[in-house]
């Protein structure tokens, strides 16, 4: 059989024409950003960052944390750095003397592992006890935006004080209908001096922010409350700090946030410093 | 997208009149469970709390094959899954249905199949239960093979992910090959054969408008269609052997790149020689940004459509197997590999009574080199620009190397003995995002003693000697918890063929915690009937085949796997 030029041509023309259809499709540089209208603050967004300090890329995360904070503000967006599985280290391996201060509390842990979380950072945008809501970084801003623009139908307050190594907090949750949710409350700290490995190599004295320390109802119940519309539903709770060779608190770095959830839902937040009495 | 019960009612309503129509009917099928009841164990970090006290991945799967029609039904049970699989991964349900009719060299599939373009460069699609993948696409496909030496293939349908198939998301292609021998006689005569092929992909997804500049209020405008082609060809005369492949892909920002906008490109070459009792082969092939996903968020194993062959040996052995060399799709690499197999006669000097055959294998893969500093007008990141320039030529740090040879001798007839040797070098920055370089020398020694015909014992010895530069050995020192260094593996088979097996064996860290990964376990076979009862811990790691990867927590339990074949 002959080869058929005719054809080889026409295969070769087909080919180019397709390469030159397929380049079509290219965004020029300058079409690639699209500006959007701000969006209006309709509630208080949780963020939670399941981070590690073996974790290379979780100080990218963090950063990106507080460029959404220095975007929406702190009392729009509550950020949270759970430390948790493979990559973090528990609290149990705490050496204060070798500088060895490990972060990871059994409560953030047995989050992470609610959610399946098997890569860090993950994070997750007002949801708790959802198998797979875990999101990539990239994908933490457009979630942060899109929650913030929500309506909210349950509002929280909270007041945290301290008195002899005893934080109060005090919670007000109202509601625009009746309805039983659940009530958490978790203890935070900031700036703890401790181990990040990063991709330029471990950092000693990495400072860490808004690390998860302490979580004051069942991880995946909470507090069951009831709620009549518009009844302001009351509820205290004290928290002992914790002073031990394995966890040391600094009080002045400490503060508080409570939360209202539905099912799986995060209804809204509400984030306080922790007032000295 | 649920899998909707219509289809799966329609579907299998249409396969049965179809095959009931079209003469003898072939029924075939299998099923395969993997059960583990976990233990906490907290000496090598079995520490996990599992939603069931029993965690297992089922499935059964029937096929139906005719003359003009074939018909396929699998259903998967995978509620409570075994350790390391990702959330998604959980659920159950029909995945995979088709009907595929065939006549006159014309093929026609409807429902979920599997399909692979060239070497998978810019598609394919297939199932690895052990890494938890099955990217089938579910939709249509056509294949033509009416005329000598021409196939045709178009395709269209959504992509398994897991238990999702994303209307939003969509994969087309085409493919043609051609095997130009069969159309100049001469080559023929000459015992030459050229085969010539192209491939072309679309992706289809929607641009959901959610991926914003981190601390400003633009977003990034994505692409919904990506096309990639790949053209290849394979020329081969008598035992030599030559193939070359090349593919492009268009703008493809994703969670893989940094959401940036360059184009892909692969290209690879294999040169190969085989005659009895010889045989070499020599390959290179350069990545860059060729991850290739249906769903563009997605990171680790799932969404992927197309696939980037892998460079290195497939290790059996325990310790070789211990670091794993993943696929570097995104950043791109360089990869090498060399191999040389060779016989010696019987009655030779080296090869004695029964021959012995000698195996060198040389892997080599390095990074590419990103040059530039690219940043975005808004925030200044990296993200929607055209990402690192990477000179074509220019290879970075090594990734991955491994050489190891293999000599396996028949001493006398019942004696079989396998030795190996391995050197490899390991980045586990470059492939792990921690540590540092882990260097190996790994010594394998395997004898099996045939006692008669049915009974059968087995042993093998493995040792492996293994240093770290700075950057791992501080990474280590700071975690003392983990496993490092060198490490010991015996193992013992007792054969009775071909109903049972016994096996012990241990893998110690004798460099670092000392830890112990015993395990114990009976393996029945009776007709089409396998069953295997085990007992023991795994190791945390990677489980990884053909270059992708899954990771693996520590285990300790007991495990049933079960499979029949009808």
């Amino acid at each position: 059989m002959a080869i058929d030029i005719n054809k080889i041509l026409h295969t070769a023309a087909a080919s180019g024409l397709l390469m030159l259809s397929a380049i079509s499709c290219d965004v020029a540089p300058d079409e690639r950003f699209v500006y959007e209208e701000p969006v209006t603050r309709q509630r208080t967004v949780l963020l939670m960052d399941f981070t590690g300090q073996k974790c290379v890329n979780c100080p990218e995360a963090h950063e990106v944390m507080q460029q959404l904070v220095q975007q929406y503000g702190d009392t729009a967006l509550i950020t949270v750095s759970i430390h948790a599985g493979a990559l973090a280290t528990s609290v149990d391996r705490t050496n204060f003397e070798r500088n060895n201060i490990g972060l990871m509390i059994a409560e953030g842990d047995a989050m992470n592992n609610a959610f399946g979380i098997n890569t860090w950072p993950m994070g997750v945008v007002d949801r708790i006890n959802a198998p797979g809501a875990g999101m990539l970084v990239p994908e933490w801003a457009g979630a942060v935006r899109d929650a913030v623009g929500k309506p909210a139908d349950v509002h929280i307050a909270a007041d945290a004080s301290l008195k002899d190594n005893v934080i109060s907090v005090d919670t007000r949750v109202t509601s625009t209908a009746d309805r039983d949710l659940s009530l958490q409350v978790w203890v935070l700290e900031d700036s703890i001096k401790a181990r990040q490995e990063t991709k330029q190599g471990r950092v000693d004295d990495y400072i860490h922010n808004n690390v998860l320390r302490y979580v004051a109802y069942d991880v995946k119940e909470g507090f069951p409350i009831t709620l009549e519309k518009g009844v302001e539903n009351h509820n205290t709770c004290d928290i002992t700090v914790k002073n031990t060779d394995k966890e040391r608190w600094n009080t002045s770095n400490l503060s508080v946030v409570c939360f209202a959830f539905r099912g799986t839902d995060i209804c809204n937040a509400v984030k306080t410093k922790i007032k000295p009495q | 997208m649920r899998l909707p019960r219509l289809l799966l009612t329609a579907a299998l309503a249409t396969s049965a009149l179809a095959v009931s129509g079209a003469g003898k009917v072939s029924v075939h099928g299998s099923v395969q469970a993997g059960v583990l009841f976990p233990q906490k164990d907290a000496s090598i970090g079995a520490t996990d709390d599992y939603d069931s006290p029993i965690l297992f991945n089922t499935y059964a799967d029937v096929r139906l094959a005719s003359k003009y029609v074939d018909a396929g039904l699998r259903f998967e049970f995978m509620k409570w899954p075994l350790p390391g699989f990702d959330p998604d991964f959980a659920g159950w349900g029909f995945p995979n249905i088709y009907v595929k009719g065939k006549i006159k060299g014309v093929e026609l599939t409807g429902g979920t199949f599997y399909e692979q373009f060239g070497s998978g460069f810019i598609l394919r699609t297939y199932e690895d239960r052990t890494l938890g993948i099955d990217n089938s696409i579910l939709g249509g496909r056509v294949k033509v093979n009416s005329v000598k030496g021409l196939r045709l293939t178009a395709l269209g349908g959504l992509q398994r992910v897991y238990w999702d198939w994303k209307l939003q998301s969509q994969v087309y292609g085409a493919d043609v090959e051609a095997d130009i021998h069969d159309w100049i006689p001469s080559m023929r005569a000459k015992d030459a054969a050229l085969t010539l092929g192209a491939s072309w992909v679309l992706r289809h997804e929607k641009d959901d408008g959610d991926i914003f500049l981190d601390g400003t209020d633009y977003r990034l405008k994505l692409p919904e269609e990506t096309n990639a082609i790949d053209i290849r060809g394979t020329f081969t005369q008598g035992p030599w052997s030559l193939q070359a492949e090349y593919a492009w892909k268009g703008q493809d920002p994703s969670y893989d790149n940094d959401y940036t906008y360059n184009h892909g490109q692969a290209v690879m070459l294999t040169g190969s020689y085989s005659r009895k009792g010889l045989s070499a082969s020599l390959q290179a092939k350069r990545s860059s940004n060729f991850s290739f996903r249906s769903q563009r968020k997605r990171n680790g194993l799932p969404a992927f459509i197309n696939y980037m062959p892998a460079f290195t040996y497939q290790h059996t052995y325990a310790l070789p197997a211990l670091f794993p060399y993943a696929t570097q799709y995104g950043p791109g690499e360089w990869a090498f590999n060399g191999s040389f197999g060779y016989t010696f006669p019987r009655k030779s000097a080296l090869g004695g009574r029964y021959g012995t055959s000698l195996t060198l294998n040389l892997s080599y893969i390095s990074s590419l080199v990103h040059e530039g500093d690219p940043r975005n007008p808004i925030n200044g990141a990296v993200r929607g620009t055209d990402g690192y320039k990477s000179p074509f030529w220019k290879m970075g740090h090594t990734n991955y190397w491994d050489f190891n040879v293999q000599l396996e001798k028949r001493l006398s007839k019942p004696v079989t003995l396998h030795f190996m040797y391995m050197n490899q070098r390991y980045n586990r920055q470059a492939l792990e995002n921690e540590g540092g370089n882990i260097y190996n020398n790994i010594f394998v020694a395997d004898a099996k003693w045939r006692i008669n015909r049915k009974f059968t014992l087995r042993g093998e010895v493995q040792y492996m000697l293994s240093h770290e530069d700075s950057a791992e050995r501080d990474f280590m020192d700071a975690h003392p918890e983990r496993d490092r260094c060198d490490w010991f593996y015996a193992l013992a088979e007792f054969s009775w063929t071909p109903y049972l097996m016994f096996s012990v064996s241990d893998m110690i860290n004798t460099g670092g915690t000392g830890n112990h990964y015993y395990m114990f376990g009976i393996t029945g076979n009776y007709r089409n009937n396998r069953l295997m009862l085990s007992y023991g811990r795994t190791r945390e790691g990677f489980n990884c085949s053909g270059g992708m990867c899954r990771y693996v927590p520590a285990m300790k339990g007991f495990q049933i796997n079960y499979t029949y074949n009808f």
